[in-house]
């Protein structure tokens, strides 16, 4: 054999071997994506219930201590409000108008700021008064559940149906505890958010008996995947929860939250 | 627990641009040829290294070299073989024309001038291998960086910070860099066990040119 017919068949050794590696890379992209695919059938996305979200005035407080800590975002709302408008008003102040008024201004803003502040006082005080109201209705939506309405997930009449907001905060201690545990679980930071408002993530998980979640159920999604992502990884976290309570039953218990920035709801 | 993802590798491919899917091609094209020449070169030097070490077996067994050049034709893809035989044929044609003087540098001439021949035919597309273990990550790399611009491109155009505004250009990102990955590392691990059985071949070929040599004139 010369060494022309040598190289010859060497370059049609490699050619062959050049078809079988791509025809190999075919087959690894198509099993790839046949598995993907597979997978995708096998574990299908879970259905959105859609969750009545009405609730009683007042009834779905926060969980896990943070039921003292729910007024303070009240006043602290309106407060940065109020001292902004001399911050911005005093900036354009000396450009504008330097010698129309330079003294009656800040008086003004001060009187405004006051009146502000009282009708801020007046509507917490009248917040605080509705809370007996409340917990009036807290009490009642106990007595309806004790009255036996069924698992949590059944179709709730009135406000108090649903996962959501019912029961009450304080009043279950399960429910509590795993809020908190998510809740010291859960990092989020609001700067990543542009508009905090209408930021409202609703999630329902499904617990086993031992504790560990078995599904987790996006009922409305935010429009921040970040805040999504960050209920994700906290519920992920906090993966095992504690063992349910047997009270609850022996199928799992269907929770559900509600993340906002300001923190968590049941 | 679980939680469902609605992306796929399809899915990223279908929204990635042409830079993107240029680089993915170039990647394929590289991994691909790396394969084949991973395992042409892998069958080769196999062969040739067992087919050296029969030859050798019967090199110390039979003293004849007529006879052990007889006996090489069974082995035609040793490196071995196919130094004796050139040996041999130089040996054969100027044995009764030259003196030992002589006939020993003719065939040493031979000899060297085979085993840089069998050097150069081992060692032949494995450098490409070496190319695409250095440059694949480099060029996956690049698929990475555009997919970081286009994200950027992407907050600006959309006024918004988001992972739903910069999760496709990361995502194109990662996967131009896990197949610039994909293509080099089997390239840089065939290239690495390639030069060394090749270097391996290769000492044995100095080795035992001298006891050749010495076989065709103490005939």
């Amino acid at each position: 054999m010369s060494s022309r017919d040598r190289l010859r068949s060497e370059r049609n050794r490699f050619l062959v071997w050049v078809g079988v590696a791509a025809a190999a890379h075919v087959l690894l992209a198509a099993t790839v994506i046949f598995m993907q695919s597979y997978w995708a059938q096998t574990h299908p996305p879970l259905k959105v219930v859609s969750v009545s979200l009405v609730t009683l005035p007042g009834a779905p407080g926060p969980v896990g201590g943070s039921a003292a800590s729910e007024p303070s975002p009240a006043p602290e709302t309106p407060a940065p409000k109020a001292p902004e408008p001399p911050a911005v008003k005093k900036a354009p102040e000396p450009a504008i108008a330097k010698k129309t008024v330079p003294a009656e201004n800040p008086r003004e803003t001060k009187k405004s700021l006051d009146d502000a502040l009282a009708k801020l006082k007046k509507s917490t005080e009248s917040k605080q008064s509705s809370q007996g109201i409340s917990s009036a209705l807290a009490n009642l939506q106990k007595k309806v559940a004790s009255q036996g309405s069924g698992p949590a997930h059944g179709s709730g009449s009135g406000g108090g149906g649903g996962l959501y907001g019912q029961g009450g905060g304080a009043s279950d201690p399960y429910k509590s505890k795993i809020a908190g545990i998510i809740m010291d679980n859960w990092t989020f930071s609001q700067q990543m958010v542009r508009n905090a408002r209408g930021m409202e993530v609703y999630v329902a998980i499904n617990i086993l008996p031992n504790g560990t979640i078995s599904q987790i159920r996006y009922d409305r999604r935010a429009p921040s995947e970040y805040l999504n992502n960050s209920v994700k990884t906290a519920l992920q976290k906090s993966n095992p929860l504690p063992p349910v309570p047997r009270e609850y039953g022996s199928k799992g218990l269907w929770v559900g939250f509600v993340f906002t920035p300001e923190g968590i709801e049941q | 627990m679980t939680e469902h993802s609605g992306t796929g590798i399809l899915s990223m491919l279908t929204g990635s641009g042409p830079v993107v899917l240029a680089v993915l091609g170039l990647l394929l094209i590289f991994s691909i040829l790396s394969w084949a020449i991973i395992a042409v070169k892998f069958g080769a030097v196999s062969k040739s290294m067992k087919e050296s070490q029969d030859f050798l077996d019967s090199f110390f067994e039979v003293q004849n070299v007529d006879r052990l050049f007889a006996s090489s034709e069974n082995f035609r893809h040793g490196s071995l073989p196919r130094v004796f035989r050139a040996g041999y044929i130089e040996y054969s044609s100027m044995r009764d024309k030259s003196t030992v003087g002589k006939l020993r540098e003719r065939i040493a001439l031979a000899v060297k001038r085979e085993v840089n021949a069998e050097s150069k035919r081992l060692t032949h597309l494995v450098p490409f291998l070496a190319t695409v273990g250095n440059t694949a990550p480099f060029i996956g790399l690049f698929g990475t960086v555009w997919g970081i611009m286009s994200s950027f491109q992407n907050i600006g155009l959309m006024k918004s910070a988001s992972l739903a505004a910069v999760a496709p250009g990361i995502s194109e990102a990662l996967i131009a860099t896990a197949t610039g990955l994909v293509a080099a590392i089997p390239a840089v691990m065939g290239y690495n066990y390639l030069t060394q059985k090749i270097g391996q071949i290769e000492r044995d070929l100095e080795d035992f040119t001298p006891d050749f040599i010495d076989a065709y004139l103490n005939q």
